[in-house]
């Protein structure tokens, strides 16, 4: 208990990470309060007001190409974007970290997993996601699915590593001498140490996973028009890029400033749970 | 070396073998008939039938395998569903295009990122340093997309430097290079820093320096030789996302590459070129990654292949 107060204290004093999990909270709270903070529903067209400026009475960041209210839009969006990030990664370590326990403890099955991995890496960049989405077709949930198969590797990786690191040590040895069965080992005694690199690679991951659900929507190929996904209002205002550029201004900066608030936060709890790393940073 | 060369060749084969099964079964995963999918929602009984006839769908599967294998070997990708022109000859169009915007982009990262990270490890705690880390944060962070619409508003719309219509011309390269960039240079930067932090707290640096030699020929010398390992690991890694990265670039700046040929096809379901777009993405990342394990022997004699 004494450690873990440590840690916090520690943590809090990692003011980039503090800032960052901060800037979650908030967006956290925004994304829940959306229907009581918005001024105005997020799909509610005003054709002879669209695309009005940032400061105009009603509407403090303008209006689309649909008279519809940015801020609206970009408060729902919150929601989308906090979801995808945490389905993804949610996808990602369900899948991931089973695979990387089995291949780590039963060396029957390492072969088929490893190779299996390699595979899905040899697909380069986002290319894995755009098979599947070749597959399933373009759509949000489809996105959300690819992204987070996309995601499984890292972690099939990470668990592996520390189960492999620690499956001969005695502590393990005298849990099995002790009778206890397989599944109890691995749950227990080993998967425990894979925690603090699982949680820095899962707040990485909700970072990469929503730049990477927005580029998706952006090219067309994740969520639809009208939904107020930030990527998607970026590929609909791009249109206007010219003549009215707040319409793609506010929802990149809000990508933006969500992605930047997770990756802080995850190097901060990698200079936090890690000793080994935060001599060389 | 020259057995681990072999093993590394061998390997590159397994791999593209691998990725020639993931793309044939593309058709066949399409959850429900493949053949009513690709006609469309209101095709007839007879269209859904041609198109299973002219994929060869009503084929045993080996036969299918074996047909896509003899003609993949002959270099026939097949034709496009839409416009019926040979798939070599869409991606003989578009993957020069790719090549150049990949290419560029990893060199940009590179020679702004190496630096970088040196500066900011050799002058740890300082504003330099500081500076540095905050850009490759940012750059980390930054939506590619909406950066590179920024850096059109900047540089075309407001300065009127370069235009935004893509024409294929050298200068039009610029903006989509330092767009694709951006991440891999935070990334190298990162990487560089840190693994010449690392180099620098070692006894030989302590030597070399006590000996009297140079600060700077200590730092770029027998610092930088030995950081570069793990960087090289980085960059290598890289131009997978480069290349994956290519694909939302190009749609940013309408350029006419290999990744908007894929999305167009992805929507059109135009499987010929998706699956043969692929293929190619894929085989180009798997030969780079040959190379790069090839580098490493060449750069840190401690790398020993048996």
């Amino acid at each position: 208990m004494r450690r873990r107060g440590g840690l916090w204290r520690r943590f809090l004093r990692h003011r980039s990470a503090a800032a960052g999990l901060a800037v979650i909270a908030a967006l956290v709270v925004v994304a829940a309060l959306a229907p009581w903070l918005a001024p105005h529903p997020p799909d509610v067209q005003n054709l002879p007001g669209r695309l009005a400026p940032p400061g105009t009475p009603g509407h403090p960041l303008g209006t689309d190409e649909l008279g519809r209210d940015i801020l609206s839009r970009l408060l729902y969006g919150a929601r989308i974007s906090l979801v995808i990030g945490i389905i993804v990664v949610a996808v990602a370590v369900g899948i991931g970290v089973p695979a990387g326990a089995l291949a780590g403890y039963h060396p029957r099955y390492d072969g088929v997993i490893m190779r299996t991995v390699d595979l899905m890496l040899s697909f380069p960049g986002i290319l894995l996601a755009l098979v599947i989405i070749a597959v399933l077709g373009p759509g949000l949930g489809n996105a959300m699915l690819a992204v987070g198969i996309f995601s499984v590797p890292v972690f099939v990786r990470i668990t592996r590593a520390s189960i492999l690191s620690v499956r001969e040590l005695e502590y393990v040895q005298a849990a099995r001498a002790a009778g206890a069965r397989d599944g109890r080992i691995l749950v227990r005694h080993m998967l425990p140490n894979c925690v603090a690199p699982l949680l820095v690679q899962a707040t990485f991951r909700i970072a990469t996973s929503i730049l990477t659900a927005a580029s998706l929507s952006f090219i067309g190929l994740g969520a639809q028009p009208p939904t107020p996904e930030w990527g998607a209002m970026l590929a609909t205002g791009r249109v206007n890029l010219y003549i009215a550029p707040h319409v793609t201004l506010y929802p990149g900066l809000a990508i933006f400033i969500t992605v930047l608030a997770f990756n802080l936060l995850g190097d901060g709890l990698r200079d936090v749970l890690d000793p080994r790393l935060r001599a060389a940073h | 070396m020259f057995p681990y060369v072999l093993r590394r060749v061998a390997h590159l084969a397994l791999v593209a073998a691998g990725v020639v099964v993931v793309t044939f079964s593309m058709l066949h995963l399409i959850p429900g008939d493949p053949a009513h999918v690709i006609a469309g929602d209101f095709a007839t009984q007879e269209s859904i039938e041609g198109v299973r006839r002219r994929l060869g769908l009503d084929q045993p599967l080996p036969v299918q395998f074996a047909r896509y294998v003899g003609r993949l070997v002959r270099g026939d990708l097949g034709a496009s569903f839409r416009s019926n022109v040979p798939v070599t000859r869409e991606l003989g169009l578009s993957y020069p295009i790719s090549a150049q915007l990949a290419v560029y982009s990893l060199a940009l990262a590179t020679v702004v990122g190496v630096p970088l990270g040196v500066v900011a490890a050799v002058r740890r705690g300082t504003f330099a340093d500081l500076a540095t880390m905050v850009i490759a944060m940012a750059g980390l962070s930054i939506p590619s997309f909406w950066l590179g619409l920024n850096l059109i508003l900047l540089f075309s719309v407001r300065l009127g430097w370069l235009r935004s219509i893509w024409g294929g011309a050298p200068a039009d390269y610029i903006l989509p290079s330092v767009t694709l960039a951006m991440f891999s240079l935070a990334l190298i930067a990162r990487q560089t820093r840190s693994s010449m932090l690392e180099v620098l707290t070692q006894d030989y640096i302590r030597t070399a320096r006590a000996k009297g030699l140079a600060v700077r020929a200590v730092h770029y010398r027998h610092a930088l030789q030995n950081a570069l390992v793990p960087v090289l690991t980085v960059i290598g890694l890289n131009f997978g996302y480069i290349l994956g990265g290519t694909v939302i670039t190009e749609s940013i700046f309408s350029m006419r590459g290999m990744g908007t040929l894929l999305v167009a096809s992805i929507l059109d379901r135009d499987y010929p070129i998706v699956q043969a777009g692929i293929l190619v993405l894929a085989l180009n990342f798997a030969v780079i990654n040959l190379l790069t394990d090839l580098l490493y022997a060449v750069i840190d004699p401690r790398i020993r292949y048996a």
